[in-house]
Formats: C-alpha cells, sequence, structure tokens
C-alpha cells in the first residue's frame, strides 16, 4: 500500500499484524518462562484472593535507591507531563497522594524543573493530537490503555520498555504488554491496571426472591435474574449501558460478547493478529441476543439504556432502583458519597443501599469469563514533536519514579491496581486490602483481562461501531442477526481502508 | 342619504376634553366642513361619528337612528382619509371591491358596483393597477370611488386634500364639489384649510379646543363671525384685529389708542355696539378690502406707519403698524407706497367689526 | 440621481493600457483607505477564508487512523460519491429537511400569534413580553440538559406526570425511540427560537399603518379579515427575512441535538451537522467530513443567495412605491 507522498511503502497489513502476533507469543513465551531472568516478582499461574493477600506486604523496596541506578539524583534537567489526575469527582485521598507523589518526586529530583499538566480525561486526546501537529507537543504522556496505539501507528512515539527504566518486562501483565506493543516494538511502560466487577443490591436480590450474597454465575443467569427482579419488584434488574460515541459501552458489551465466545476481531484468542472479523460469529450473534432480550422482550433494564453512560446508573442503584451493574472498584467509594449527601427518607434508603452493595466476578459465558482490560500506559514522545527538545534523562527518571512498586500501587489507589506487579508486595498494597472493601475481588479478574484490539481503529470499532450495533438491535432497527452482520462489514470495510 | 345629527358630543382623554359638547346637524344633501388649527378636534368628532373610537357622552344618529354603539360597518357610513388608505397589494378593483366583499354580496353584483363607481370617476381605466402606480389624484378618485361604491348614508372626508401639491389640490377641490353635487351626497368634511372649507362647504363647523365656535353658512361666518377667533380664521389674509379702549358716552363715543393716544369716532350703531362692551375695552376687526390708505389724515382714519409692501401681481398687501397691531391693506397694483411711510388708515364704519375686549365675543348693538 | 465624474468617463472610454492604470492609480490613490481595512481584511482572512479553504482541501484526501494528517491520501472525487451514494446520508438528510421545515414553521407561526397578542395593551403586557424571551436568551446547553431530564425515559419530569394524572400507565419513552426522538426534540427547538420570530414579528406589527386597519374596520372587516388582508400582506417583507433566518439557523443546529441525544438512538436524531461533528472529531475521518460539510455550505450559499435576493427585492418595491 502506497501512498501519494512517495515515501516507501509500509508493510502489508497482514505482515505488520504477523509481526505484532509474533512479538506477542515471545512475550508471553517468555513471561511463562522466566522465573530466574530479570526476578520475575509474583507468579501469576497463582493468581487469587488467597495469593493476592499472601503475599502483601512481605517485601520492601527503596525507590529513590533504585532510580538512582537509572538516572543520577542530582541530574539537571527539566521534564514537561501530561495526564489525567483526580478531580472535582475524585475522592480526597486521590488527591491527598496526587500532592505527596508531587512533592517526593521534588524531593528526589530536586534539580529537574517539572512542568506536569492534569488534562481532562475527553480532553487529552484532543489536545495531544492537536499539539502533535504543530510539533508543541509534551515530553512524556500518560493515556488511557487504548489511546496509544493511534500515535504509535502515526510514529509520534519513542520506543521504551520497562527494561529502559529497570524494571523486568515479565513483572508486567502480558496483556498490558500487548496493549504497548506495535509492530512488533514496544512503545510505553504500562503504568497502572484495573478491571471491573459486576456490583448488586443483596437486599434486592432477597426481595426477588434470590440468594443475595451470590452473584449471577453465567449470563444467561443473569439475564434470567432480571427478568425476575423486574417481574417480582417492578424495578430495573441490570444497568445496561448503549449509548452511541461513549466509552462506557464497549467496556460494559465486550464481556459479554467476548463471554459467549464471540469477539470484534481475534482479541480474545491468546496469540491474536487481529485480521479477522468476529462480529458475526455465532458467540457474538449470542451475546446481541441476550442484550436485546433484556432490552426488548423483559424489559428488564431501564428504557434510557440508549442514552445512558454508567454515571446515568449511579442515581438509580443509590436510590435502589437498580439491583445489577458493570462498574470499576471505586464505584464504592462514589455510593457512599452520595449516600453522604443524601438527605431525609432518601438517606435511609441510600444507606440501606451502601450496606447491601456487594461485588463479585463477572459472570462467565459457554466460551470463558471476560473482562475488559483496563488501565493506562506511560509513553515518551519522538523529539521532533516535542516542544522544547527531549530530555532524555528526565524522562527515564520520572517515568521510573512513577512506575517503582511504592508509587505504581499509590498513584493507583481507589481506582486501579499498580502497572508494576512488584507493587503488589508492598506494604501499601496491604494497608490497601485491609482498607479498601471488594479490592481482593477486583484484583482477582485481572487474569481474565482482555484488551480491545491493539490497531488504530480499535477507537472507532469500540466507540462508534460496537455501540451502533446494540442500537441498531435494541431498537429493532435491524434484527440482531442482521445489526451483528451490518457491524461486521463495516469493521471489515475500516480495516480495508474504507469508511 | 339621511341626516346626521350630533347631540352633545363629548370624548376625554382623563382629564383631557378632545371633544366637548358639540352639537349639529347636517341636513340630508349637505356638505358640512368641519374647521379648525390642529388639535381643534375635528378629526376627533369625525372618528367619533364614524364610530372607530368610542364617545364618552353625548348622542349620534344617522338618518333618525342613534347610532352611538354601533359598529362603524354598521353605521351606513363611507370614509376617504387623508393618505387615502388604499390597500396596497390589491388592485384598484379589487380595492373597490373589498367592502362589498366584506358584506358578502354575489360576485356579480359586486362587479356591477365597481363598473358603476369607476364610471362615475372616471377610473375605469385604471381597474387593473396597483396603488403605487397610481398619481396622487388618481389615488385619491380610487378612495372617493371605494367609499361610493358602498352607497352610504354619509361620506366622511379627512382632510383628503391635504397630501396633494397646490395646483392638483385645487383641481381636486372642483372635483369633489362636482361629485357631491352630482350625487346630492351628504358630506362632512375635515380640514384646517378655511379656504378649502369657504370654497366648498354649505355650512361650516368652525372648532377650536373641543368647542364649537360657530356653526354657519361660509357667507355668514366670513360676514358676521361670532369671536375673534373665528374672525381671524376665516379669511385671507386674516382680518385684521386692534385692542383699543372705549371712551365718551352716549351718542358721543370713540375708540382711543392707548399707545398713541388718537381718537376714531365711532358711527351711532357702532356707538351703542362699543358701549356693551364689559369692560370698556374693545377690539376692533377690519378685512383689508374695507380699508384704505391716505398720505393725509381724512375723517374716520387714523395714523399708522408701514411696515412691509406686499405685491402680489392683482392686487398689493401692505401691513401697517397702527397702535402697535398689524393691519392690512389691499392696494391697486400700482399704489405708491414704500416701508416706513407714514400713512392714514381710512375705516368703513359699516363694516368694521368690534368685539369685547375681555370675552373675544362679537358685540352687539344693546 | 448619478453623479459623473471626470474619471470615470476617463479611463472606460480610452484603451486597456491607460484604464488598468486608471485603477491602479485609484486604488494607489486611495491606499490609506486599504490600510484602514486591511486589519479586518486580515482576520477574515485567517478565520474565515483559510479554515474554508482547508477544509475543501481535505475533502479530496483520505485520513486513515495510521497516518499522520500531512501523509494524506489523495482520492479525487470519491468522498463526495461516498457521500452521496451511502444510505446513512439519504437518512440524515431527510432527518434535516423534517427539522428544519417542521421547527422553522412552527416557530415562526408560535410567534405570529405572540406578537399579535401581544400588539394591544393589556394588564400585565411588559411582564409576559419579558417571559416570552426567556426561552430565546437562557444558554442552550443548559436548556439541552434541562429537556433532556424532562423527557427522560425512567425518571423524568413529564412522564412522571403523566403517570400521576393517570394518562398512561408508565413513563412516555421521547428519546430512547426511534420514532418519537426527532418530534421531540423539534419541539425543544421551537421552545427556544419562537421568541426570535415573535421580537421580529412584533417590530413589523408596529409599522402596519393605522389609517388602513381603520379604512379596512370601516369597510366592515372583521378583526381576521383585518389581519388577513391589511396586516399580514404589510408584513410580508418581514416575514421572509424571519423565515429564511430561522432556516438558516435551524440548518446549522448543532445544541439541541448534539448534548441531548448525540445524535441517537441509531441515528434517529442525527441532522447534517451533528453528523460531520461525529465523523471529523468522533471518528477522524477529516476527508469524508470535509466533503459533507462542503456540499452542506453549497447549500447554505443556494439559501443565502435566496435571502439577499428576498431582501433587495423588498427595497424595490419600496422605492417603485
Amino acid at each position: 500500500m502506497t501512498n501519494s507522498q512517495g515515501r516507501a511503502p509500509r508493510p502489508a497489513r497482514s505482515t505488520r499484524r504477523q509481526a505484532a502476533g509474533r512479538a506477542v507469543a515471545a512475550l508471553v513465551i517468555a513471561s511463562l518462562l522466566s522465573s530466574t531472568a530479570y526476578a520475575q516478582s509474583v507468579d501469576l499461574s497463582q493468581w487469587s484472593p488467597e495469593y493476592i493477600r499472601s503475599i502483601a506486604g512481605t517485601e520492601e523496596f527503596d525507590t529513590a535507591g533504585h532510580c538512582a541506578s537509572v538516572v543520577p539524583l542530582d541530574y539537571e534537567g527539566r521534564l514537561t507531563y501530561w495526564w489525567t489526575g483526580p478531580t472535582e469527582a475524585s475522592p480526597q485521598i486521590e488527591h491527598q497522594i496526587n500532592e505527596e507523589f508531587w512533592a517526593a518526586w521534588a524531593e528526589t529530583y530536586p534539580n529537574i524543573e517539572t512542568d506536569a499538566q492534569n488534562i481532562d480525561y475527553n480532553q487529552l486526546l484532543d489536545r495531544l493530537r492537536t499539539t502533535l501537529l504543530g510539533n508543541a507537543g509534551p515530553m512524556v504522556v500518560r493515556l488511557q490503555i487504548l489511546g496509544g496505539v493511534e500515535f504509535a501507528s502515526k510514529g509520534y512515539f519513542q520506543e521504551l520498555a520497562p527494561e529502559d527504566i529497570g524494571y523486568p518486562t515479565a513483572d508486567f501483565w502480558p496483556g498490558a504488554m500487548k496493549s504497548v506493543t506495535w509492530q512488533g516494538t514496544t512503545y510505553g511502560v504500562p503504568t497502572n491496571n484495573e478491571t471491573m466487577a459486576l456490583i448488586w443490591n443483596a437486599d434486592i436480590f432477597e426481595r426477588a426472591g434470590l440468594d443475595p450474597e451470590s452473584p449471577p454465575a453465567t449470563w444467561d443467569d443473569l439475564v434470567a435474574y432480571s427478568k425476575q427482579i423486574h417481574d417480582e419488584l417492578g424495578i430495573s434488574g441490570y444497568g445496561l449501558v448503549a449509548r452511541q460515541n461513549a466509552g462506557n459501552t464497549p467496556f460494559r458489551f465486550m464481556p459479554q460478547l467476548w463471554a459467549y465466545g464471540g469477539g470484534a476481531l481475534d482479541e480474545a484468542e491468546e496469540n491474536p493478529t487481529y485480521e479477522t472479523v468476529q462480529l458475526n460469529s455465532e458467540g457474538a450473534v449470542a451475546a446481541l441476543q441476550a442484550a436485546y432480550d433484556m432490552y426488548v422482550r423483559d424489559k428488564s433494564v431501564p428504557t434510557s439504556a440508549l442514552t445512558n453512560t454508567q454515571n446515568e446508573n449511579q442515581a438509580p442503584f443509590i436510590a435502589g432502583q437498580l439491583a445489577m451493574m458493570i462498574a470499576h472498584p471505586s464505584e464504592y467509594a462514589k455510593m457512599v458519597d452520595l449516600a453522604g449527601l443524601a438527605t431525609g427518607a432518601d438517606k435511609e434508603i441510600a444507606d440501606t443501599v451502601v450496606e447491601n452493595m456487594r461485588y463479585g466476578l463477572i459472570p462467565e459465558g459457554p466460551e470463558r469469563r471476560a473482562v475488559v482490560f483496563g488501565g493506562s500506559n506511560m509513553h515518551f514522545v519522538q523529539p521532533d514533536y516535542v516542544e522544547g527538545g527531549f530530555d532524555e534523562q528526565a524522562a527515564k527518571a520520572f517515568a521510573c519514579f512513577w512506575n517503582s512498586p511504592e508509587w505504581s500501587t499509590k498513584l493507583a489507589w481507589t481506582g486501579s491496581n499498580p502497572g508494576n506487579l512488584a507493587g503488589f508486595k508492598t506494604q501499601w498494597m496491604k494497608e490497601r486490602l485491609d482498607t479498601i472493601k471488594f479490592l481482593d475481588v477486583t484484583t482477582s479478574m485481572l487474569p481474565s483481562g482482555i484488551p480491545f484490539p491493539v490497531i488504530p481503529e480499535a477507537t472507532e470499532i469500540m466507540n462508534i461501531i460496537v455501540p451502533d450495533m446494540l442500537q441498531n438491535a435494541l431498537t429493532e432497527r435491524m434484527s440482531v442477526e442482521e445489526a451483528a452482520a451490518d457491524a461486521a462489514a463495516k469493521v471489515e470495510s475500516l480495516l480495508g481502508g474504507g469508511l | 342619504m339621511a341626516e346626521v345629527v350630533l347631540k352633545d358630543v363629548m370624548k376625554n382623554y382623563g382629564s383631557l376634553y378632545a371633544v366637548n359638547n358639540v352639537s349639529f346637524t347636517v341636513e340630508h344633501g349637505e356638505f358640512v366642513a368641519l374647521v379648525g388649527p390642529s388639535g381643534c378636534g375635528k378629526t376627533t368628532t369625525l372618528n367619533l361619528v364614524a364610530g372607530l373610537i368610542p364617545m364618552s357622552g353625548g348622542d349620534i344618529s344617522i338618518g333618525n337612528r342613534i347610532v352611538n354603539d354601533l359598529d362603524p360597518k354598521d353605521r351606513d357610513i363611507a370614509m376617504v382619509f387623508q393618505n387615502y388608505a388604499l390597500y396596497p397589494n390589491k388592485s384598484v378593483f379589487k380595492n373597490l371591491a373589498f367592502p362589498l366583499q366584506m358584506r358578502k354580496l354575489p360576485k356579480a353584483e359586486i362587479e356591477a358596483k365597481v363598473m358603476q363607481a369607476a364610471k362615475i370617476l372616471d377610473i375605469t381605466h385604471l381597474l387593473e393597477r396597483r396603488p403605487r402606480e397610481l398619481s396622487g389624484g388618481q389615488q385619491q378618485r380610487v378612495a372617493l370611488g371605494r367609499a361610493l361604491v358602498r352607497d352610504p348614508a354619509v361620506f366622511l372626508m379627512d382632510e383628503p386634500l391635504s397630501n396633494l401639491d397646490a395646483k392638483l389640490r385645487v383641481a381636486m377641490r372642483s372635483e369633489i364639489k362636482r361629485f357631491h353635487h352630482n350625487l346630492n351626497a351628504t358630506v362632512i368634511y375635515v380640514t384646517h384649510d378655511q379656504l378649502e372649507a369657504v370654497t366648498m362647504a354649505d355650512k361650516m363647523a368652525v372648532m377650536h379646543g373641543g368647542v364649537l365656535q360657530q356653526y354657519d353658512s361660509p357667507a355668514n361666518v366670513f360676514a358676521n363671525p361670532v369671536n375673534t377667533f373665528v374672525a381671524s380664521f376665516v379669511g385671507s389674509p386674516a382680518m385684521s384685529l386692534i385692542p383699543l379702549d372705549v371712551v365718551g358716552k352716549g351718542t358721543d363715543v370713540a375708540l382711543k389708542s392707548p399707545e398713541e393716544g388718537w381718537e376714531l369716532p365711532l358711527s351711532a350703531q357702532n356707538a351703542r355696539k362699543a358701549t356693551a362692551s364689559s369692560q370698556g375695552t374693545v377690539v376692533l376687526g377690519a378685512r383689508h378690502s374695507t380699508l384704505k390708505l391716505h398720505k393725509s389724515p381724512v375723517a374716520g382714519s387714523v395714523p399708522g406707519k408701514v411696515y412691509t409692501v406686499e405685491p402680489t401681481g392683482d392686487v398689493t398687501f401692505a401691513q401697517v403698524f397702527v397702535s402697535g397691531a398689524v393691519v392690512n391693506v389691499s392696494l391697486e397694483p400700482t399704489a405708491p407706497i414704500a416701508p416706513d411711510e407714514e400713512v392714514f388708515v381710512e375705516f368703513d364704519q359699516q363694516r368694521l367689526h368690534l368685539f369685547d375686549g375681555q370675552t373675544t365675543n362679537a358685540l352687539k348693538a344693546a | 440621481m448619478s453623479i459623473a465624474t471626470g474619471r470615470a468617463a476617463g479611463p472606460s472610454t480610452s484603451q486597456a493600457a491607460s484604464r488598468a492604470s486608471g485603477i491602479l492609480g485609484r486604488v494607489i490613490a486611495h491606499r490609506t483607505d486599504y490600510l484602514y481595512v486591511l486589519p479586518a481584511l486580515i482576520v477574515m482572512l485567517v478565520v474565515i477564508a483559510f479554515p474554508i479553504y482547508y477544509t475543501i482541501e481535505l475533502s479530496f484526501f483520505r485520513t486513515p487512523p495510521n497516518l499522520q494528517m500531512r501523509d494524506k491520501i489523495w482520492t479525487g472525487l470519491d468522498n463526495y460519491v461516498t457521500v452521496l451514494r451511502s444510505p446513512v446520508f439519504h437518512e440524515v438528510t431527510i432527518n434535516t429537511i423534517i427539522w428544519t421545515v417542521a421547527s422553522t414553521l412552527v416557530a415562526f407561526l408560535l410567534g405570529l400569534g405572540a406578537a399579535l397578542s401581544l400588539h394591544r395593551e393589556f394588564v400585565g403586557r411588559g411582564v409576559m413580553r419579558a417571559l416570552l424571551l426567556i426561552p430565546y436568551v437562557v444558554s442552550a446547553v443548559a436548556a439541552s440538559y434541562v429537556w433532556k431530564w424532562l423527557y427522560h425515559s425512567d425518571f423524568g419530569v413529564i412522564g412522571a406526570i403523566a403517570v400521576q394524572l393517570g394518562l398512561t400507565s408508565e413513563p412516555i419513552n421521547f428519546l430512547d425511540n426511534r420514532q418519537t426522538v426527532l418530534a421531540s426534540l423539534i419541539v425543544v427547538n421551537i421552545w427556544k427560537e419562537f421568541s426570535f420570530a415573535m421580537v421580529m414579528l412584533m417590530a413589523g406589527l408596529q409599522t402596519v399603518p393605522e389609517q388602513l386597519l381603520r379604512a379596512a374596520q370601516v369597510d366592515g372587516a372583521s378583526a381576521w379579515n383585518r389581519f388577513w388582508h391589511v396586516t399580514f400582506p404589510h408584513l410580508r417583507g418581514v416575514s421572509m427575512v424571519t423565515v429564511l433566518l430561522l432556516m438558516v439557523a435551524n440548518f446549522n443546529s448543532f445544541i439541541i441535538p448534539f448534548v441531548m441525544t448525540g445524535g441517537g438512538p441509531a441515528d434517529a436524531s442525527h441532522i447534517w451537522i451533528t453528523h460531520i461533528y461525529q465523523l471529523a472529531f468522533g471518528r477522524q475521518q477529516w476527508g469524508v467530513a470535509s466533503a459533507y460539510a462542503v456540499i452542506l455550505f453549497i447549500v447554505m450559499m443556494t439559501l443565502g443567495y435566496f435571502y439577499v435576493k428576498a431582501l433587495t427585492r423588498g427595497d424595490e418595491n419600496r422605492a417603485g412605491g
């Protein structure tokens, strides 16, 4: 495929994907084999709530000491950094930790002049795109897990691997490493990873005649539970989210899709090549049918699901009008906040909800149990596109500091988990496990995590095509099969370079 | 055609009386002019007759019917406006037809009446044009036609000639007069131009400050004005008015100028009128045609000084200061007179007017 | 009245060379005038002319997600063909037409009714006028959010009231329903802009000649007839301007559909402008979005041409009368 600019033709798509596939395969094998080289810190094969508790607080780490071996502590330089930090909606503790971090950074590397910008989640991508066009980007940027591939594919990011900042690749989730690999090269370091879990209201379960302490085990069960709750109590069972052009939608639907054996491409496979479209596979159609059953047949989910994001589920949940939803670990803290704001009769209801809030594993399907592998990655921008030039030492020092076991853990306090798996051994991990409700459950979903396809077209597929497919089926504009086929055709066309 | 009777008609806006106790009768086929300066209430009166504004008091009857509470369309009137008020988006034909359309007459009848009116006013060749394509005079005729087509009991005309230039105004004046004559129409005609009123009307109603001053034929209004306002309003140039004191008694009465001291002896009849004055002061009124100018004093004349001389071609008007008042005298066009000349003004005792200096009403022999 | 200048006569009768120097001479003679205009001209070029040019240029390229913008691929008229052939384009066009025509017509009629009723004096007229102006001056974004919650399918106020009054058994689905979403949005749009029409027509009503209304009254016209034969024809100029302004505004109307439904569900409330926005900023398909924008631009220019023509035709009429 050549373009009119007359540059050397890029490798054809298939070879690009083959290269990616090979690289990932190599990584996985390496991570499974390595127990001595680079001293992999944790044993992924044993992952469970019990294992997590057993390793927490078992090791001490000297952050400053380690990073000094990468870049001397008295190094003089400058740094520019963009990320989405704590916002008004974030819990107080996150703001506190954020301040502690910057204070510690200044203390450890006092001679690095730092300009750090906390940019709103929805604006960060747009601002980065615009400034890169003008060669005025920051040196270092932290983006949500799927955000980086578009820039990597355009050649905006430098090669960067955990080893460059003194950490073994084996200490990072394979899925996370998948998400920072493009055409066989690694271009980032995972800073934190999280997965969502199923939340339910035990009180509602009981009143509807269900066992209050056990969540639906399979997706079929979830559909049945939702119907029962709606029939018995007249309220919504499951908080379906199907809004167009919104990130929340694929994060909740894809686990369902993968569980039934479907997928957008082959991202759920062990060694995906991102070549075959799977949106019209049997599994995908089954998942779509389940959503249809809930929305159209049973009417057991909110009618406003078509325009809802997860935000719109929070109020009904705390008001006891919604039984189940899929959300982040931090949702519990959010519910506590909301209950604190309630007054009068509402307060009683809200408090009951908080008391009865439960976390469990996301249901499994005939094929597997799956959840979207979420998180963020840190990237270095190519010098040509950085405003004022790139200071390599400063960037490395910073990346080492941020992604240390200590700070990787602290900075992911309420909403996520350390990308650097050594963090699971720190005393702070122990503190988190002791103080944060449900953390053991949400961390145990991590091995089931599947990242979205790591291709630049992924945003469009996940944010536009998949929600469109849902909406086409749920509004009965098309039949379930037609909607799936239509979506598959769109992805084919997109990958082939079309609209 | 019927008569119109106004009885004690009142219209007030709060404490402002726009029309104050006006009463007069318009006979069948009469052309009555409502005259007066701006703001005297003549247009308001017309609107009250038309029913466009509600009355505050009194009665109005048209053709022996009291119409106080009737809508304009039920009073059997037609109106011609100062700005013609033709419907700009309709053809002349449609303009004429509109009132009949509103009365829901059958199409054939409408057409017949429109053609008839158009013939009378000689506008048949204009029927397909729009108002903006017509000249002022033509528009005026269309406005008349629209009134005519309704075959009303009374035609109400609100200063219809004010928008025309002087020459056209003169021509249209005679046309309206012919119109009135041919149809024997009853017309109430509002104007601020006393010349129009005088030349066209059978009767004049002179109004001032909402009050009817005098209602009489133009000739009578001209010859026997009932007060100084009417006297100075009708006739052009206006009657000259000179305030003077009454001196003497019995038959030996004279008018003395308080400023210049001269005395003008009065005839017996005038003396009787003068002595009837309430405070011993009068206003002497004389029209320009009744005065003569002399270079030297004669009997019955008083001294004056020429202020300006206005030759108009037909006649020359001289304005002379007499006792501090300006007096208009008409002279032969070739009269040898110049400003600042000392002259003597001779009064015709038969044709001079005397008004009470205090009440301004015309004085009568006691 | 025209003033013939000796200068104007000169160059037009002499040869091309001296004609050129004539124009050049005039430009140089007036160079300070051009200097005064220069700042505004520069701003216009940067803010208006250049983006238009760049959009037109972009419309002939493809911008795949894996290439930087400067490496975009030339496709000639392919984007236009894609746009004009796609079924989504047809759907969105129909939506846009319905949206524009319905909003404009009803907003105009409502505004006319409001202007007429506010034309005569009554107690509280001033307050009424101010109240009716509120939708127009209120922030569109704020209003959209409030209406979104009024319409909400599960917890909306309108639905709740309907249930309480016993009109329906469950809350009404306005926005999550492909059949009703566009109409629901149109209602909000009308609510927002009818007072603009009201204000324009109120100004027009002031100019209806009083004598003409009196003449009609004397001629026996009822209130309706007076309106139809005198008032309304007189308002024609203002009405045309208002309708055209409303149409242009509605064609470009973005905030209400974007904030309330984002074009959903399933494209049922996408109008041209929201669709272009999604293509460009949601899906990074700059080339196709630009082609769309160029098509929209052409349609707007056509509408604008008729607008200016209608305006100046009114002037000619008045001058001739």
